[in-house]
């Protein structure tokens, strides 16, 4: 009878064992897929701020050189309204 | 044998690891935040466009919409910038969380982020930025 009981949870126990280790698959693949969304995220945002440097630069350079020949340009401090 | 086996059983089922919650939480949350740049990005490009279109007409006036429209742009980049950092914190506190077994700081980081990417959301749509809502 004991044996019998043993052999059982034993069986149970082999079970529970290779759900865990699927289940330990299961994290590293969650982990990978949140590891990539990261990195893809970097990459988004990246790109964004280098359009946005190399958007503004170029603004800045089109109000510098027309305050140069703007008739008030010289006279007026750019950062007030 | 048998008795060993149910120990290493019982001892790993007991364990119940909560990080998956927390991977599962950046993956989901990480396009939400990247749409979110993209808008900003979006919006930037119409703003910049429409101060250019000024600049002939009235240069002082071109660069003080330009400097309001950065001081704009620098709060909601700075928003977006603190919710990617708190998902890589997030990842990156994984090993610790795993070997301390702290089940209620796991979850508390996994409240915090969706707790986040909500704030952010409402904070950058008053300014033109679409940040898309994230459902757990």
């Amino acid at each position: 009878m004991m044996s019998i009981l043993v052999e059982l949870l034993t069986a149970i126990a082999q079970a529970a064992v290779a759900y865990e280790q699927a289940n330990e698959a299961d994290k590293a693949a969650l982990e990978g897929q949140a590891r990539a969304a990261i990195d893809a995220l970097r990459g988004t945002r990246s790109a964004a701020i280098a359009d946005h440097d190399a958007r503004t630069a170029e603004t800045q350079k089109e109000i510098d050189d027309a305050l140069k020949v703007h008739p008030l340009g010289a006279l007026k401090d750019p950062s007030v309204p | 044998v048998s008795t060993f086996r149910l120990l290493i059983v019982s001892v790993a089922l007991a364990g119940c690891d909560p990080t998956p919650v927390l991977f599962k939480a950046v993956a989901v949350g990480a396009p939400v935040v990247a749409a979110g740049y993209r808008s900003l990005d979006a919006a930037d490009k119409d703003q910049q466009n429409a101060i250019r279109a000024e600049i002939k007409d009235d240069p002082q006036k071109a660069q003080a919409d330009l400097n309001a429209h950065l001081k704009r742009y620098g709060i909601a980049a700075i928003s977006l910038d603190t919710t990617m950092a708190t998902m890589q914190t997030a990842l990156d506190s994984v090993p610790a969380l795993k070997a301390a077994h702290d089940k209620k700081a796991t979850m508390d980081l996994v409240s915090t982020l969706f707790k986040l990417y909500e704030d952010v959301r409402q904070e950058l749509a008053p300014l033109g930025i679409d940040v898309p809502k994230v459902t757990p």
